[in-house]
Order: structure tokens, then C-alpha cells, then sequence
């Protein structure tokens, strides 16, 4: 066998796989335009190769699979197969693996070489600019009596009142009050819960005069769907917006979603 | 169409945490790990709460929603769920409809179906090299609603047939890799989750993600949907085209335990099957034996009971006067005539209805299987969801209903035309200590879980001996963890021959400002049980509010009308109970009569299903809507007013399970001397398994395992009346790993194809942890 330079095996060889796996490919359902390389394909290669997108299971598995069709190692070892296909240029010029790194970057229309990746002072800009849809909504922690009115009828208000009475003359804290009214199949400990979160499971009535409770003493009673309560507010929460630290991956998240929506890829 | 890179989702992936971060434990008194990095959840119970959510929900990704003509992704899905506002597609596949619910979920999971999820990505996007082929113009397509089968049999055609082929023909063209475009979609499902979930302390939405298996054995459906614990999940959705040789669902169950639960690299997942209703039978078959039959109990923990394509409780048709193995009436709810969607197959009669279409005789068949295998193949938690393939995940309310499929059911014509007999869909609700991914799927994974039709009541249900447990007391919940199970749990002869408590309490939906919720009529218990002959029954009980309440619907407005209950309570014990007769026992909870989705529809379009002159008013009115006026006399299952209601997870009494337990464990002072003391009671011997002279494997944990020992051959003692003590005994243990403060301690009893647990709140004593006597 006449000894050939790399590049013109590859011409010969894989133009023959080409060529053999055109003519054994099922008929499409229409005629597609035979792939063709041309200087937008190999900018899409380009950029593939520097976002290191070549280095995908199926780029390096089609390596591997060249690599063991045109036998270039002895021994069949993957890794040596990779590493020869790819110093033949294979992941530039094997069709197969070309068009798939096109798809890669087109289907994600924003390829993020490292070179690409906004610096500390643009994403903490941008999570300056955007904190809201970081920021937990103000939320409260309360404890609860409950009177249930299926279980004491027309006697639940007067009920509630005397409860009520008891609770503040004999200073009873909230982790000792479990025993003083009915079972409440939420518990009587809850939250921190936002408002809407209140609503969900005490009625939209209860969660509009809950904030209005001062904090650390018994109030009430509030009513709801299912009776009365008298609730010992532990906590407010107010609104918080998590350090960008905390955060810092769903902001970069959003800010390269943000890019690649504004991004065009040929 | 714009998506992530695939660098870009692995850089995130790289920021956030390790390829197999350490496993760590929970919060005190959590009896589950923690298997991701976030941060703790200030709203923490350890008697668990309830949380609402949808895991089942198709985008455009899913082939037959991107037909449909739905544009929302999976971000708009998660967004919906978390109260934002998105777009629907009209009839004409154009997003000008917007939709927002009244109320956010909890935690929802997208599952696309996973079949073709790269031919649909390279289909829809302009630039790919696919984007032009004649198949990608039908996807793209809006063709007029119902000429849409055509597409939808070239497209998905081979997801039904045996031996499908690995993708659509275009993907064998040089230059078009579906395979590389499923990866990068997968991915993109994977990083939409993420952006979603909510990994702050607040823990306000939790993300799953997950995919739906899609097989359909000509027409047969026998879909499940796959959900991931956490983000460790396999390279690729594995769907019907790569899992078919393998078996239906054995495939699927291999390629889940090869690539996730063997994979060591931190992945867990379940298995959820839904629409038996629609699989002839097929969807729950007989196990080939134990292995089989554990294997099914170990990857299905769950089946969806109620969703848009109807019910799968149990069938009754009120024409006839039968049922499908039943006399409850209440199994007209929600029924599609057919048994399948086999081209050409007639609907069947009530008798020739497909016994395993329905959960409530799949659950009972499964103690038939216990009895004889020693396992119980169907021994499922209930959850409900949507299916919808609008990316709406939660929208269930009836009186706004918009439609499902897309441009299929967008107008009101449609829907009453071609989609009467479908629903809003219901919701999944799961008690958890925390709203984080491992509390919830710890919650999935034990069943303690209920379904609901897509009203919001909260509901809780516990078995056992319930010492102490009133509807008047105070600590019902702590009392009934303590002394029973919750909903989706297994007991043994608790109180020997006397019948174990059953203990439900509900609270009706509390609605919003404007649409308050509607009172509930009465809460039933389901039992089935095997008698000692061998015969399979079933009766339903009425064990709180009044099924003769008198409530019903104003005609004019749909308003309800009537006295019903807020709340409702009940400790019931079972008059029929025999000791040796395994039993499974649920929960069914009905809401008061309310106006249906149809009646809603109906009435806006001039023809009012309450109106003595419905027909008069359908014989002025477009043709579309003229099932308006089909009435409960006329139809088996269909009424334009019906009963919103919910199911808990059943509680499995099984004769050899454990019946009672005493004794304590004791942490000593200093390493290494800690000790465990406890006596172990079974009723009786399971007749698969030699157990008086088998070895044991005995296991406490809680949110890890703390304790494990093999007791020889010959360690349980068996008396006269065929049952047996085991005793386990051991000192000089290191039991560090154990909370020490009251918690859920679950005991395990191993050996061969015999499994038994006891699960419940131990107390803290001085030095030590005790479980409540019993």
C-alpha cells in the first residue's frame, strides 16, 4: 500500500464511508440538499470546537466509531481511536459529526466559550436590575387554637372568647397551647408561609386580618372556612432578596437564557 | 427556538453541585436524606403537610402537543405552576389565549413524552437541517382540529407497534442527529426544572424532572410517567423506541435501575402508571412470579387514579344497574366509553369491561398475589394530574375549564363535541415535612400521598390501633403517627382479633375570595378484602357526613345549594374484620354536587343542560353542542352535575405483617454502647416463606439505616396458635447515626420474598427511643 498523507487517506476513505452510507440510507420522505461544506459549516465548527462542544458523548462516540472503521489503532482502545481521528481532522471534516456540531450550536443559539461568559460586575448588575424575581415575598409564622364549628356548633364563638380569655391570663406560650382546642388536619405550628400560601389553607378571610396581628400574644379569634382561630404570631418575615452569592447560579441562568433569546445563529 | 447550550448546562451544572455530592442527613427528625445541596426549609413539620401539585404535564416538546399546535415549553409550564401567566393556543394553533391559575401549585413536574423529543426539537427549529422535510412541515402544520390523526399516526405510529424502530426514518439522513438533538432537549427539560426550583429557604415551588414512557400496544395505553428524586438523572430519556425489546414495562424498569438506581451516581426515581382506563387490560397483567411481582411493588409505588382522560377508581353503569366487580353507584365519575383506543374497537358493556382497567380490582387482584406469591404487585399509593398538553400543569377548575389538547379542544364547540367525556384533570397531593424535592419524593415514594379530582381538600387517614386517637382531641395527628400509619402505609394484627381503627380527618376546600369552596357530603371508606376461600370482596361505608343531605345546584347559576360540612371526622372500626383475611382500606372524600366543566360550556353557548327546554335550546344552537342536553337517563356515566372528590393512598392490612411492637433502644454513655432492646410480634406465618426456620434480616432507620442484624434460623418462637415472637436483642452497637428526638422510625423485616415494616413516631425517653406499645 502506497503510504498517503493523513489528510488524503481521509479524502479517499472517508468520502468512500460518505459515499456508502448515502447509498444505503432509506429514502427520505423529500429530497434534502446533500450536506456540503462551505465557510458558514466550518465557522459553526469553529465555534463548536472553541466551546468545546466537540467533547459531547455523541461527537466523541462518532470519533471512537470513525477511528475504529478506518482502523487507526491496533488494539481498538477508545481513547487512542479518539485521539487519532481527531489529529486526522475528522471533527472538522467527517460530515456526520460536522453538521452534528452545527446542530448543537444552532439548536442552543448561544454557544459559551469561556471567553463569552459575562464577568462578576455584569451578572451582579444584572441581578441589581432584575432582584425582584429573586426575592421571597414577606411571610409569617403562627401558631394556632382551633375551634372547629362542625364539632362545637352555635357554642364556638362564646367558646373562642373564654379560650381566648384563658390563653392570655395564664400566659400560656404556643408550644404549650396544643391541647387547648380541636385537631386541625394542617397542625397547629405553620410556616413561614407567604400570603398566598395562608390563603390556600385558612380561606382568603383568615390570610386579609392576619397580617394586621401584633406579633408574641394571643389575637383573635379569625375565622375561617372551618371555624374560629386564635393565633400567636411568632414571626414576620419581610420580604428578603437572597445575596447574589446564593443565587449566583440561577442569575447566570437567566441572564444567558436572556442572551441566547436575542442571539442569532446562522 | 432558543435553548441552552450544552456547554452552558454543564458549566451550571459544574457551579452548582458534585457529579455524587455525599448523602446527608435530613433535619432533625426527617426520616429521609438529603441528596442535594439547598438550603434547609424555614417551614419544616415534622407531622408533615400538605402540598398540591401536577406530575403530569406535555409542552410542545411531547410530538402530539406540538401538533396540537401548543408553542408554551417547559419553562412556561413551571412558570403557570408557580402562578404566572402564560399563552394558550387558540383553534387556529396561534397563542393568543392567556391563562393564569387562581392558585399556585406547590410542585409540578413536566413530562414530555419522551419519544421523538429530537425529531420534534429538529422539526421546530428554523435553522436545523431537518426544519424542511415534508414531516416537519405536517408537525408544524395547523391543520383544523380532528385532522390532526393523520399527523399524529405517521408520527407516532411507531411508538405502538412491537420492535419500533429507534427514531422516525428522516433521523438516518447524514448530516440530521436526532440522537444529539433528544440529549440537548433532555438537558434543556433539565435546566427549565432548575431554573424553577426553589432551593432558597422560603421553598416556595419544588420542580421534579421527568419524563413520560410512552408505549401504546396498538392503541392500548400503558404510558407511565418517570420521576427524578434530584437532578442526577441519566444522559437520556429513555423511551418506548430504546426500551421496547426488553418488555413492556420490564424494559423501562431495566434501563431506570441500569442508568439511575445502579448508575452510582446519586439518581433515584419512580415509576408512576396512568390511564389503565385506556389499556385493555394490559396495563396492570399478572406477575410471572415473585420477582416479577416485587419488582413492580419496588419501581410502581404509585398510579395515577384520576386525570383529563378520565377516572380509573372503578366503573359502574347506572343504565344496566352493574358494575365492573361492584355495586357502587359512584363509579359512573368521569368514565370514557372505551376501553382503549384501539382503531376500530367498540366500547365494551360493563361485562366484558376489562377487570384491570381499574385500580380499585388491580388493588384487590394484588392480594390474591400476596396470598399466593407472597407479594403484592399492586399495592399502589393514589395520586392525581392533569395529562395536559397545554403546559397548563394544575388548571382543574371546572368552571374555567379551556381545554387540554391544544387547538383540538380550544373552542367550546370542540370541547362539547369531540370532548365531552374528558375533564379538567385532578391534582397530587402529598403530606411531607418540607416542600423540597427529597421530602416530597420520600412522601411519593411511601404512598403517603391522595388524589384529588382537582378540588383542594385536605385530607389525612391513618390504620392501626390508634390508642387514644379521637375527632375531639386535640393531638389526633401526633396520636395517630404515634400509634397507626398514614395513608399508603401496611399494619399487621395490631389489636389481635379485634378490627384495627381507621381514622379520617377532612377539611373541605377553602376556595379563594371569589369562588369559596363547596362543603363536603361524606367521607367513605373502601374496603377490599380475600377471604379464607379464596374469593375476593368488596364493600363501601359511609363513615361521616350524610349522604342524604338534600344538596344540590341552583339551575339557574350552578351556585350550590344545601347544607354540607366544612369538616369531618371519624375513628371507625370494621365490624367484618377477620384477622386472617388480608384487606386494603381507603378513603374516598365527596364534596356537595357542583356544576360540571360541560355544564359551565354548555350554558354559555345558549344551551343549558338544566333546562327542561335543553332541547329545544340545542335544536337552535350549533349542531357541535348538541350532547348538551344528555342526561343521566340517557347516558351510563355522563350527568352535567357531579361530585368533586378525593382518594387517599390505601393502608394494606396484611395478617403477617407485624402486629405488635415493645421495647426501646438505649444510647449509652460513651461510643459503642449503645443497645437495642425489642420484641417483635407476628400473628401469623406467611405460607410463601418457611419463616420459623429461615434467617432474618431485622432493620431500623429512619432517615438512614442505624441498625441492621441477621438473626440465624430458628430465632422467632412460634406458638400454638401460629404466631410467633422474634425477639432482638444486642448491646454495645454504635446507634450514632440515629436521631434522638421523637421521630418516624420504621423497623424491616427481610426474608427471602418476605418483606414486613412498622413505621411509626417512637418517643423520646430518658437515654433513649421507644416506639409507642403495641
Amino acid at each position: 500500500m502506497i503510504p498517503r498523507p493523513p489528510a488524503l487517506r481521509f479524502a479517499l476513505l472517508g468520502g468512500l464511508l460518505f459515499a456508502t452510507v448515502r447509498a444505503t440510507a432509506p429514502v427520505p420522505l423529500a429530497p434534502t440538499a446533500p450536506p456540503s461544506v462551505d465557510r458558514a459549516d466550518l465557522d459553526l465548527v469553529d465555534r463548536a470546537l472553541l466551546a468545546g462542544v466537540d467533547r459531547s458523548a455523541t461527537a466523541r462516540a462518532r470519533l471512537v466509531a470513525l477511528g475504529r472503521d478506518l482502523r487507526l489503532a491496533d488494539d481498538n482502545d477508545p481513547v487512542a481511536l479518539e485521539r487519532q481521528a481527531r489529529a486526522l481532522g475528522l471533527t472538522r471534516s467527517d460530515p456526520v459529526l460536522r453538521h452534528h456540531l452545527g446542530d448543537l450550536l444552532t439548536l442552543a443559539a448561544a454557544t459559551v466559550p469561556s471567553s463569552d461568559l459575562p464577568d462578576e460586575a455584569t451578572l451582579r448588575a444584572y441581578h441589581a436590575r432584575r432582584v425582584a424575581a429573586w426575592t421571597t415575598p414577606p411571610r409569617v409564622r403562627f401558631t394556632h387554637v382551633y375551634l372547629s364549628r362542625a364539632q362545637r356548633g352555635a357554642a364556638v364563638e362564646r367558646d373562642a372568647a373564654e379560650t381566648l380569655a384563658g390563653l392570655r391570663a395564664r400566659g400560656v406560650a404556643p408550644a404549650d397551647a396544643a391541647g387547648r382546642g380541636d385537631p386541625f388536619a394542617r397542625g397547629a405550628r405553620v410556616g413561614p408561609l407567604d400570603d398566598a400560601a395562608v390563603a390556600a389553607l385558612f380561606g382568603p378571610t383568615f390570610a386579609a386580618r392576619l397580617p394586621t396581628l401584633p406579633a408574641g400574644q394571643w389575637a383573635g379569634p379569625l375565622d375561617s372556612p372551618y371555624g374560629l382561630h386564635l393565633v400567636w404570631v411568632e414571626a414576620y418575615l419581610p420580604a428578603a432578596a437572597p445575596p447574589f452569592e446564593r443565587v449566583r447560579g440561577q442569575v447566570l441562568h437567566a441572564w444567558l437564557r436572556e442572551r441566547s433569546a436575542t442571539r442569532a445563529v446562522p | 427556538m432558543r435553548r441552552w447550550s450544552l456547554l452552558a448546562a454543564l458549566l451550571l451544572a459544574a457551579c452548582g453541585d458534585s457529579a455524587s455530592p455525599p448523602a446527608a442527613p435530613g433535619p432533625s427528625g426527617a426520616p429521609w436524606q438529603r441528596t442535594e445541596e439547598r438550603a434547609p426549609c424555614d417551614a419544616f413539620d415534622p407531622l408533615r403537610q400538605p402540598f398540591f401539585g401536577d406530575l403530569h404535564v406535555h409542552t410542545r416538546y411531547s410530538a402530539d402537543a406540538a401538533i396540537y399546535g401548543t408553542k408554551a415549553d417547559p419553562r412556561d409550564a413551571y412558570d403557570f405552576a408557580r402562578g404566572g401567566e402564560i399563552a394558550v393556543s387558540d383553534g387556529g394553533e396561534q397563542p393568543t389565549r392567556r391563562a393564569r391559575l387562581a392558585r399556585r401549585l406547590d410542585f409540578a413536574a413536566v413530562t414530555d413524552h419522551a419519544e421523538f423529543i429530537g425529531e420534534v426539537d429538529l422539526c421546530s427549529t428554523p435553522a436545523s437541517s431537518a426544519y424542511a422535510l415534508h414531516i416537519c412541515e405536517l408537525l408544524r402544520a395547523a391543520e383544523p382540529p380532528g385532522r390532526q390523526f393523520g399527523t399524529i399516526v405517521q408520527w407516532l405510529f411507531p411508538a405502538g407497534v412491537d420492535n419500533p424502530p429507534p427514531s422516525l426514518p428522516f433521523c438516518t439522513t447524514p448530516g440530521i442527529d436526532c440522537d444529539a438533538a433528544a440529549v440537548s432537549v433532555w438537558q434543556e427539560m433539565q435546566a427549565a426544572a432548575e431554573a424553577a426550583y426553589d432551593r432558597s429557604s422560603a421553598c416556595g415551588f419544588t420542580s421534579f424532572i421527568g419524563y413520560e414512557h410512552t408505549p401504546s400496544r396498538g392503541g392500548r395505553h400503558m404510558h407511565r410517567n418517570v420521576i427524578f428524586r434530584n437532578h442526577h438523572v441519566p444522559p437520556f430519556a429513555y423511551s418506548q423506541l430504546e426500551t421496547a425489546a426488553g418488555g413492556i414495562p420490564q424494559g423501562l424498569w431495566s434501563s431506570i435501575e441500569s442508568e439511575c438506581l445502579e448508575a452510582g451516581t446519586g439518581c433515584d426515581a419512580l415509576l408512576i402508571p396512568h390511564n389503565p382506563n385506556l389499556s385493555d387490560g394490559l396495563q396492570f397483567f399478572d406477575p410471572a412470579d415473585a420477582a416479577e411481582a416485587q419488582r413492580r411493588q419496588d419501581r410502581e409505588p404509585l398510579v395515577e387514579i384520576f386525570q383529563q382522560k378520565g377516572g380509573s377508581e372503578c366503573r359502574f353503569d347506572r343504565l344496566v344497574g352493574r358494575g365492573v366487580g361492584t355495586a357502587d353507584e359512584l363509579c359512573t365519575y368521569e368514565q370514557l366509553a372505551a376501553a382503549a383506543e384501539v382503531p376500530g374497537q367498540r366500547p365494551p358493556t360493563i361485562d366484558a369491561y376489562p377487570r384491570r382497567n381499574l385500580v380499585r380490582t388491580a388493588v384487590e387482584d394484588g392480594l390474591l398475589f400476596e396470598a399466593t406469591l407472597g407479594v403484592n404487585p399492586f399495592q399502589f399509593g393514589f395520586i392525581g394530574s392533569t395529562d395536559t398538553h397545554n403546559a397548563t400543569a394544575g388548571n382543574t377548575d371546572e368552571r374555567d375549564f379551556a381545554g387540554g389538547q391544544g387547538a383540538n379542544d380550544a373552542t367550546p364547540a370542540r370541547q362539547i363535541d369531540d370532548f365531552l367525556d374528558t375533564n379538567p384533570g385532578g391534582l397530587a397531593v402529598v403530606w411531607a415535612e418540607e416542600n423540597s424535592r427529597d421530602a416530597l419524593f420520600a412522601a411519593l415514594r411511601r404512598r403517603e400521598t391522595y388524589a384529588t379530582s382537582g378540588a383542594r381538600p385536605v385530607l389525612r387517614f391513618f390504620a392501626g390501633g390508634l390508642e387514644g386517637v379521637a375527632c375531639g382531641a386535640a393531638d389526633f395527628v401526633a396520636r395517630a403517627y404515634r400509634t397507626g400509619v398514614p395513608m399508603g402505609g401496611e399494619f399487621g394484627a395490631v389489636r389481635g382479633a379485634a378490627s384495627p381503627r381507621f381514622a379520617v380527618l377532612a377539611l373541605k376546600d377553602p376556595g379563594t375570595a371569589t369562588r369559596p369552596g363547596t362543603d363536603l357530603q361524606r367521607v367513605q371508606i373502601v374496603k377490599a378484602w380475600l377471604d379464607a376461600a379464596g374469593a375476593l370482596h368488596e364493600r363501601v361505608v359511609d363513615v361521616a357526613g350524610d349522604a342524604g343531605n338534600g344538596a344540590d345546584v341552583d339551575p339557574a347559576t350552578c351556585a350550590p345549594r344545601g347544607a354540607g360540612a366544612a369538616e369531618l371526622c371519624a375513628v371507625w372500626e370494621d365490624p367484618d374484620f377477620a384477622a386472617d383475611e388480608r384487606a386494603v382500606y381507603y378513603a374516598r372524600v365527596l364534596e356537595n354536587p357542583t356544576c360540571r366543566w360541560t355544564t359551565f360550556v354548555c350554558k354559555a353557548a345558549g344551551v343549558d343542560p338544566l333546562a327542561a327546554d335543553c332541547a329545544a335550546q340545542a335544536a337552535a344552537a350549533d349542531p357541535a353542542f348538541a350532547d348538551c342536553c344528555l342526561t343521566s337517563a340517557d347516558d351510563p356515566f355522563y350527568a352535567p352535575v357531579a361530585q368533586e372528590r378525593a382518594w387517599t393512598s390505601p393502608v394494606l392490612y396484611r395478617p403477617e405483617s407485624i402486629a405488635t411492637l415493645a421495647g426501646e433502644i438505649r444510647f449509652g454513655a460513651g461510643h459503642g454502647r449503645d443497645s437495642v432492646d425489642l420484641t417483635i410480634g407476628i400473628a401469623r406465618l406467611p405460607d410463601t416463606v418457611p419463616l420459623a426456620s429461615a434467617a432474618i434480616e431485622v432493620e431500623l432507620a429512619d432517615d438512614d439505616v442505624f441498625f441492621r442484624t441477621t438473626l440465624p434460623a430458628g430465632a422467632l418462637t412460634v406458638a400454638g396458635d401460629g404466631s410467633a415472637v422474634l425477639r432482638v436483642s444486642a448491646e454495645n452497637l454504635d446507634l450514632a447515626a440515629a436521631e434522638r428526638l421523637e421521630h418516624t422510625v420504621t423497623l424491616r423485616l427481610n426474608s427471602g420474598t418476605y418483606r414486613a415494616s412498622h413505621s411509626r413516631r417512637w418517643r423520646a425517653i430518658t437515654g433513649g427511643l421507644a416506639p409507642e406499645p403495641s
